[in-house]
C-alpha cells in the first residue's frame, strides 16, 4: 500500500464534493479564482455583490469564485460465482479477492488524497454499501465489510449497476470492478445509465488468465459456477475458436466505453496488483493534464 | 488372387482397428478431469463454432488412425498377391524350405535307367537350386530316426548340394511323419515371418505314409505304427506351408521277396536232416519265381514257385555237421535287388547238453531214466552235480536244467538260474524234503506260489494222471489221457496261486496239478508237485517216467532256441540273441568292418548289445557265423500309396502332388509366383503413423490464446492495434 502513496485517482471530469480537495467542484465557492456573475436574489449574501459591476451598470450582481472541492469515488465490486474461479494452484487467489485488493488499494490512493471514497458490494442485489467518507477508519471499516462477504448467487450485474447509479446523487467517479460476464447489452446500457447521470466512470473487468486464453492442457469436462452447466472440452482444439468468441465479447466493452468516454481496463489475475494499480494511475494522471 | 499367410492378425487386426480408437475415445472420456469454471457460455458458443470442424478432423484423425492399424494388422497377414500378371512383377517373397527325403531302401527301386532313390537325389538339387539367395532351406533324410543332413535353415546351397550327391539310402524302413515333424519343428523356430514350403520326396510306396493323418494305422499294431502316429501332428504345421510331395516311384512297383525263414526243427541234431520253410511277399502281379538254398555259400537246392502260391516254398535241409552254419536265400534280381536274399543261420548239436542237480539219491531214477552212467544215452549228454556245486558260469552250455531236491539255495545261483531261463533254457523243477514251501516261493520262476508241503490224504493218494495239455510237446507222443498212467502220491506240493501264464499240463484228481509250467523270458520252467525219487510218489516206477523226461529234454533243446535271424535294427541285446558274447569280443560285420560290443549295468546285471547292426548279412564272432540280420522285409512291401487322399491325411491346405521332377517345378513355378506385401504395409503404417503424428500434434498444438492476439497494457488498456 505504502508503494501506493504518491499516487492520486484523479476524475477527468469536475466533481462535487463538500471538502476541498484536489478536485474542481462545480459549485461555485469562495475560492480565489473568480468563476462569473450572477444577478443577485432573495437569500444571497450582499457581501457578495460586485459593486464594481453595481457601478457600471446599477444592477446588483454577485461575484462567484471557483471551489476546489474533494473527489467523491464509489467502488463496486462484483461478488458473483464467477468471481470464485481461479486457475492459480492456490485455490484462494480467486478473481473476487483480487478485485477486493484492487479496490482496497484504490480505496487508499483515494483517501491519502483526502477524497472521499465509498463501496458497493453487489451480486444479483446490492449487498453492502458504504457511503463516502474520507477517513482511514472508514476505510478500513469497509475493507473489513468487503472481507465479511464471499463470492455466491448468480449475478445480475446490468441491474445491480442500475441500482447503483441510481444511488449516487452527485457526480463521482465510479469505479466497476467486476468480470462482467453477464449479459453484455444490458452491462453496457447499464454504464450508459453512469454517464448520463455526469459519473466519471472506470470499469476495470477482472480476469483469470485462463478465461482469456483458455490455457487448459488437457481435455476436461467443465462446469459452470453460476448455472452448474457442464461441458467437455478439448482446450487444444478449442482454443482458437474461443479466442474469437471472447475477444470479440471483450472488443463488444472495449468500443462501447471508448464511445461513452468510459475508461475501461482490463485487470488480469495473473499481474501483480501494484504494479496494475500504478501503471494506471501514472496512466491516468498523465490523461487528466 | 490375394490371400493372407497368417489370418489371425487380420482377424485381431481388424477387430483392434475398430476397437481400439472406441476403447481410447472411451477411456478418455472417462478419464476427463472435472474443473469448475467462471461460465461455459463462450466455450459454447466457441464449440458451436468450430464443431464442424472438429468433427471433420476428428472422422480424418481416425480415419488414419485406423488406417494405421489395419495396415499393421494386414502387414502381419502378410498378404499374398498370387496374381500372375502383377506376381512377375512383384518377384516372390523370402521363403524357408524345408526337404525330407525318403531314405528306405525302397528307395533303391529300379526304374530303368535310374532309381528312385536317384531321383529323389537328382529332385532334391532341383528344389535347392531353384531357391534365390534369401531363401533357407533345411534338410532331413526320413529312416528310422531322422537323420538330418542340414539340421538349421541355411543358404549354403553348394555345401547342400555336394552333401546330397555323397548321401545314400539306408538298408532300413522309414517314417516320414518323424522326419516332416522334424522339419516341421525347424521351420517353426524360424522367427522371420517368410514363405514355407515343406517337400517330402519320396517313392509311391505306402508304408512311410503310415503314421500321417488319420487311420493311417494298418491294424497290426506294430510299434513302428505306434510311434509315428504318436508324433504326427497336423496342427503344429502352419495351415498356410505349401506341402510339395513328390512320389518319384513306379507307378505299379512289382517286387519279390523271401519275408521269412522257419526251420524245423530250430536245433538241428548233427547228422540227420531238417526242414527250411520259406514265405515270400510279393507287390505286383503275380509271378513266378526260383529260390535257391545256399549254405555255408554253396548251393544245396533251387526250386521254382509262384509269388502268389498258398503253399509255402520248402527245403530240405541235409545233414550237417555240429556247430553253426551260415544260410540264405536268393531270388533272382529284380527291380529292387536290396531284399532279395535272405540271411539265417543253422545251428547244429551233436549232444542235447543236460545238467542235473541234486544228490545221488534225489537224482537216482532220473539218472536211470538218462542213461547218465554211460555218459548220457544217444543224443543226451547228462552232468550231474551236488546242490551247491552249479556250475554257475557255465549254464549257457545245457539246454535243460534239472533240480531234484535242490532248494533252498543262493542268491547267486538263483539268479543264475533266473538267467539262464530268460535267455532260453528249459528248468525242471522237483521239490523235495531239504526246502519248505517258503523256501520254493523265494525263486522268481515258478509258475506259482507253493502254500504248502503236506501228505495226502490216504483215500487220495492213488489216482489217474490227466493230460490237461495233451498237444503240448512235452505230453505229444504218450497218448491220449486214456492212456495215462495211475499213481500213488504220499505227500505232494500244493500251490496256492499262479502267475497268470501259467499252464497246468498234468493233474491228479480234480484240481490239483502234478505238472505245471510257465514261459520265462525265452525260456520255460516245468514244476512237478512230487520229488524225482520214490520218497513222495511212484511216479519214477511209473512207465511214463521215462518217456516224460526224454520228452522234456527234447522239449528243452527247441525252447528258446536260437533266433535265426533278427532284423537290421540301431541296438541289438546279445543276451537274448548270442549270450556266448562277451564284453571283450569282437563283432564282425557282412563288410568285415567291427562292432564293439557294449555292456551297460541294468539294475545291477551287466547288460550286453551291439550299435547300428543296419547292414544286412551275415555277422562274425570270433570267426564264427554269429547273427543273420535281415532288412525289414515290411519295406518290400511296395504297395502304391493313393495321392488323392493324401492331402487330406497331411492336414494342410496346400499340397501339391507331383510324380516326377518337371511337375514338381512346374508346381513350383505356380506356387512361388507372387509375393507378401507385409515389408510393404509395414512401411505404409509407419507412414500413416508419421502422418497421424503430425497432424494430431497439429491438431493439438497448443496455438497462441488471445493474449497474444489482444495487446493489454500494464495498465490494463488494450491498445488500439490489437483490437
Amino acid at each position: 500500500m505504502h508503494k501506493l502513496d504518491r499516487l492520486v485517482l484523479l476524475s477527468r471530469y469536475v466533481v462535487e464534493g463538500n471538502l476541498a480537495g484536489a478536485h474542481r467542484s462545480p459549485l461555485k465557492g469562495a475560492s480565489s479564482e473568480f468563476a462569473d456573475h450572477k444577478a443577485y436574489g432573495m437569500g444571497d449574501d450582499p457581501k457578495h455583490i460586485d459593486w464594481r459591476v453595481f457601478g457600471r451598470t446599477e444592477k446588483h450582481y454577485i461575484k462567484r469564485f471557483e471551489d476546489d472541492t474533494n473527489l467523491r469515488v464509489y467502488i463496486a465490486i462484483d461478488r458473483s460465482n464467477s468471481m470464485a474461479y481461479t486457475s492459480d494452484d492456490n485455490e484462494k487467489n480467486t478473481k473476487y479477492r483480487y478485485a477486493c485488493r484492487l479496490a482496497a488499494a484504490l480505496a487508499y490512493v483515494t483517501t491519502k488524497a483526502r477524497d472521499s471514497v465509498g463501496l458497493y458490494l453487489h451480486s444479483d442485489d446490492i449487498d453492502a454499501v458504504m457511503p463516502a467518507r474520507n477517513s482511514l477508519n472508514h476505510l478500513n471499516n469497509s475493507l473489513k465489510t468487503i472481507q465479511g462477504f464471499e463470492p455466491g448467487s448468480t449475478t445480475e450485474i446490468a441491474e445491480s449497476l442500475n441500482k447503483i447509479a441510481g444511488s449516487v446523487r452527485h457526480r463521482a467517479l465510479v469505479v466497476v470492478i467486476s468480470d462482467l460476464l453477464g449479459d453484455d447489452e444490458e452491462i453496457i446500457k447499464a454504464f450508459a445509465h453512469f454517464r448520463k447521470r455526469m459519473h466519471d466512470v472506470i470499469v476495470l473487468q477482472v480476469l483469470d488468465p485462463f478465461e482469456i486464453d483458455l490455457g487448459f492442457k488437457k481435455s476436461c469436462k467443465l462446469i459452470d459456477l453460476e448455472t452448474d452447466e457442464k461441458i467437455n472440452i478439448d482446450p487444444r482444439r478449442l482454443r482458437k475458436a474461443y479466442g474469437e468468441v471472447f475477444g470479440e465479447f471483450i472488443e463488444k466493452y472495449r468500443t462501447a466505453c471508448a464511445s461513452m468516454k468510459i475508461d475501461y481496463r482490463i485487470a488480469r489475475t495473473d499481474e501483480p496488483l501494484d504494479l496494475f494499480v500504478r501503471a494506471y494511475l501514472e496512466e491516468r494522471r498523465r490523461l487528466s493534464r | 488372387m490375394i490371400e493372407l499367410l497368417v489370418p489371425m492378425f487380420m482377424v485381431v487386426g481388424g477387430a483392434a482397428a475398430i476397437a481400439i480408437p472406441l476403447i481410447l475415445h472411451l477411456i478418455q472420456s472417462s478419464r476427463t478431469v472435472r474443473i469448475p469454471y467462471s461460465t461455459i457460455r463462450f466455450l459454447q458458443l466457441a464449440q458451436k463454432k468450430a464443431s464442424q470442424k472438429i468433427r471433420m478432423e476428428n472422422i480424418l484423425l481416425w480415419l488414419i488412425r485406423t488406417l494405421f492399424l489395419l495396415a499393421l494388422a494386414a502387414a502381419f497377414a502378410m498378404p499374398m498377391l498370387r496374381t500372375k500378371s502383377i506376381g512377375e512383377w512383384a518377384g516372390r517373397s523370402a521363403r524357408d524350405v524345408a526337404i525330407v527325403i525318403d531314405g528306405s531302401y525302397s528307395m533303391d527301386y529300379n526304374l530303368g535307367r535310374t532309381t528312385a532313390w536317384e531321383k529323389a537325389i537328382s529332385t532334391s538339387i532341383s528344389v535347392l537350386e531353384g531357391l534365390e539367395e534369401q531363401d533357407r532351406f533345411c534338410i532331413f533324410v526320413a529312416r528310422e530316426n531322422p537323420d538330418a543332413l542340414i539340421e538349421q535353415l541355411s543358404s549354403d546351397r553348394e555345401e547342400a548340394i555336394s552333401r546330397l550327391k555323397a548321401l545314400e539310402y539306408s538298408q532300413g524302413s522309414s517314417s516320414l511323419s518323424l522326419a516332416v515333424m522334424e522339419a516341421n519343428d525347424v521351420l517353426r523356430e524360424a522367427k522371420q515371418r517368410r514363405e514355407k514350403e515343406i517337400h517330402i520326396i519320396t517313392d509311391t510306396q505306402a508304408l512311410p505314409w503310415e503314421g500321417i493323418g488319420e487311420n493311417t494305422s494298418d491294424g497290426s499294431g506294430t510299434n513302428k505304427t505306434t510311434v509315428s502316429m504318436s508324433h504326427w501332428d497336423a496342427s503344429k504345421i502352419d495351415k498356410r506351408t505349401s506341402v510339395f510331395v513328390s512320389l518319384l516311384g513306379a507307378e505299379s512297383p512289382e517286387n519279390i521277396s523271401p519275408v521269412s525263414v522257419e526251420l524245423e526243427p530250430a536245433l538241428i541234431m548233427a547228422e540227420s536232416s531238417a526242414r527250411v520253410t520259406i514265405r515270400l511277399g510279393y507287390t505286383g502281379p503275380t509271378a513266378s519265381t526260383a529260390a535257391t538254398l545256399y549254405i555255408d555259400d554253396k548251393e544245396i537246392a533251387s526250386r521254382a514257385m509262384s509269388a502268389d502260391s498258398a503253399e509255402p516254398l520248402t527245403f530240405i535241409i541235409p545233414p550237417l555237421a555240429r556247430g553253426r552254419h551260415s544260410a540264405r536265400i536268393e531270388l533272382p534280381e529284380d527291380n529292387l535287388p536290396l531284399d532279395n536274399t535272405f540271411h539265417f543261420m543253422l545251428k547244429v548239436e551233436d549232444q542235447l547238453p543236460t545238467l542235473c542237480v541234486g544228490s545221488r539219491d534225489d537224482l537216482f531214477f532220473l539218472r536211470a531214466a538218462l542213461n547218465a552212467e554211460l555218459g548220457g544215452s544217444g543224443s543226451i549228454n547228462v552232468k550231474t552235480v551236488e546242490p551247491g556245486l552249479i556250475p554257475l558260469d557255465e549254464l549257457n552250455n545245457y539246454s535243460t536244467i534239472f533240480l531234484c531236491n535242490a532248494v533252498p539255495m543262493g542268491a547267486s545261483e538263483v539268479r543264475a538260474l533266473e538267467k539262464f531261463a530268460d535267455a532260453g533254457g528249459l528248468l525242471v523243477i522237483f521239490p523235495g524234503d531239504k526246502g519248505t514251501a517258503s523256501d520254493y516261493s523265494a525263486l522268481p520262476f515258478l509258475p506259482g506260489t507253493p502254500s504248502a508241503i503236506q501228505p495226502v490224504a490216504s483215500s487220495e493218494r492213488r489216482g489217474l494222471l490227466n493230460w490237461d495239455m495233451p498237444y503240448h510237446p512235452v505230453l505229444a507222443g504218450l497218448g491220449d489221457s486214456a492212456s495215462a498212467p495211475a499213481i500213488a502220491i504220499k505227500q505232494q506240493l500244493f500251490f496256492e496261486t499262479f502267475v497268470s501264464r501259467a499252464q497246468k499240463m498234468i493233474s491228479q484228481g480234480d484240481a490239483q496239478p502234478f505238472l505245471v509250467g510257465r514261459p520265462f523270458g525265452r525260456g520255460f520252467v516245468l514244476m512237478f508237485s512230487v520229488t524225482a525219487n520214490r520218497s513222495w510218489s511212484d511216479f519214477p516206477l511209473s512207465p511214463f517216467f521215462l518217456p516224460i523226461v526224454h520228452q522234456v529234454v527234447q522239449f528243452g533243446s527247441g525252447v528258446g532256441s536260437f533266433t535265426p535271424y533278427v532284423w537290421c535294427t540301431e541296438r541289438l541285446p546279445l543276451e537274448q540273441h548270442l549270450p556266448e558274447a562277451r564284453a571283450e569280443n569282437e563283432l564282425k560285420s557282412p563288410d568285415g568292418e567291427t562292432i564293439p560290443i557294449r555292456s551297460s549295468v541294468v539294475e545291477g546285471q551287466t547288460i550286453l548289445h551291439v550299435e547300428n547292426v543296419d547292414q544286412a548279412g551275415m555277422y562274425t564272432l570270433l570267426t564264427e557265423p554269429a547273427l543273420a540280420v535281415n532288412m525289414d522285409r515290411d519295406e518290400s512291401d511296395l504297395t502304391p500309396v493313393d495321392p488323392t487322399g493324401l492331402p487330406k491325411r497331411i492336414g494342410v491346405e496346400n499340397v501339391f502332388i507331383s510324380m516326377n521332377e518337371e511337375e514338381l517345378a512346374a508346381q513350383l513355378e505356380e506356387a512361388r509366383i507372387g509375393r507378401t506385401f507385409g515389408e510393404q504395409l509395414l512401411w505404409l503404417a509407419l507412414i500413416l503413423a508419421i502422418i497421424e503424428f503430425f497432424y494430431a500434434n497439429r491438431l493439438m498444438k497448443t496455438g497462441g490464446g488471445l493474449s497474444e492476439k489482444m495487446k493489454v497494457e500494464l495498465s490494463g488498456k488494450i491498445s488500439e492495434k490489437a483490437a
